[in-house]
């Protein structure tokens, strides 16, 4: 209310004050000391994306079959359980586990929580990779920086060929797209013609790999991508 | 918060959403007028979330394309799949107006 007549016309007692700021900074400014943490230490980061059963934790056992349980480093996030880190400790990785409770993805804060303690048990000594494994979704963490140097999202076939179109954000920040249970394709329809023009259309420099957990060449293959990737961008990301 | 920074009260606030963001105004306006209420100098903000478009870079031939519905990144003019995203992936805080 104005004090001068007492009406309720502010127009000239208020100001306007310019911002411009990013209302994700605060996120990103962790992300960025995340990866130049890891950078010094030679850690690539990894941010692992995909639907509830899509492969994510199959992918991330035998990729490390590949290039050794004792090069790679996993943050795991699920909304409840320490399943995914039992299954990784199993084989000998070390894994850290970030329950969100109704939390839809990971954000940069839970994961430099997650690195303070890995690094206090030395579980980040002496690694190559570290993967994050974001909690099942295909919507909320498209776009959530988390220090890493890129992103692969893991669609299953019998998820079926229209997730490029029907959920794009994701697959257009992803720099590798797995095809996981390829071995299922042939029973699902799995339309690949279609998968390949619909993610090509949001992201058409993507590299495409296919896995099937019944053929240890298709994570060959996978891990190699990697690789490369990981060279050519050596130089530019973050 | 940004928002809470200054102590007099906020009368409005912008922010624009890149239509590549992942953010929608609609769900930003429903949450804003939901926390609010806690915030003594938020009581009677209104906040105007606009959408704004994208742009992506042609590496190939330099023309800019504009993304609005839709996020298919080939460049308009030649088709090629080579492009850069200039614009379109922030939410920002642009301005806010606070009463004196
Ligand atoms: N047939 C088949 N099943 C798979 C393949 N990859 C994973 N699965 C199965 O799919 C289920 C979900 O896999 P998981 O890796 O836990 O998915 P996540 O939830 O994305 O981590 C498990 O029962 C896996 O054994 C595959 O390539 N072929
Ligand atoms: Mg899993
Ligand atoms: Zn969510
Ligand atoms: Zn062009």
């Amino acid at each position: 209310m104005c004090e001068e007549c007492g009406c309720h016309d502010n127009r000239n007692k208020s100001e306007e004050i310019i911002i411009n700021k990013s209302l994700t900074q605060e996120n990103d400014r962790l992300a960025h000391m995340i990866w130049h943490d890891l950078d010094d230490d030679g850690i690539c980061c990894i941010n692992l994306l995909g639907a509830p059963g899509a492969g994510k934790t199959t992918v991330i056992r035998e990729i490390s079959k590949v290039l050794g349980v004792d090069k790679i480093a996993v943050i795991q996030g699920d909304l409840e359980s320490d399943i995914d880190a039992k299954l990784l400790a199993d084989i000998g990785i070390d894994s850290y586990q970030i329950n969100t409770h109704s939390g839809c993805h990971l954000n940069a804060h839970m994961i430099m929580q997650a690195i303070k303690a890995m690094k206090q048990d030395q579980q980040l000594k002496g690694k190559d990779l570290l993967i994050i494994e974001n909690v099942g979704n295909l919507v909320c963490p498209a776009g959530v920086k988390l220090g890493q140097s890129m992103d692969i999202v893991v669609s299953s076939t019998a998820e079926g060929h229209d997730k490029p179109a029907k959920y794009p954000i994701i697959f257009m920040n992803a720099v590798i797209s797995i095809i996981s249970k390829y071995d299922l394709a042939k029973y699902v329809d799995f339309d690949e013609s279609s998968f390949l023009r619909d993610i090509r259309k949001v992201n058409p420099n993507i590299v495409v790999v296919r896995t099937s957990k019944d053929d240890p060449q298709s994570y060959e293959k996978l891990a190699k991508k990697i690789k490369e990737v990981r060279e050519n961008r050596k130089h530019h990301n973050h | 918060m940004l928002l809470d920074e200054s102590k007099n009260p906020i009368s409005s606030a912008s922010i624009e959403v890149g239509c590549l963001s992942g953010f929608k105004p609609e769900p930003i306006g429903f949450y804003f007028d939901i926390i609010k209420k806690d915030y003594n100098n938020l009581k009677d903000c209104v906040l105007n979330v606009i959408e704004i478009d994208g742009r992506i870079k042609c590496e190939e031939c330099g023309s800019e394309s504009r993304i609005s519905n839709q996020p298919i990144l080939f460049c308009q003019k030649c088709e090629s799949g080579k492009t850069k995203i200039i614009n379109g992936k922030d939410i920002n805080l642009c301005s806010i107006e606070v009463n004196k």
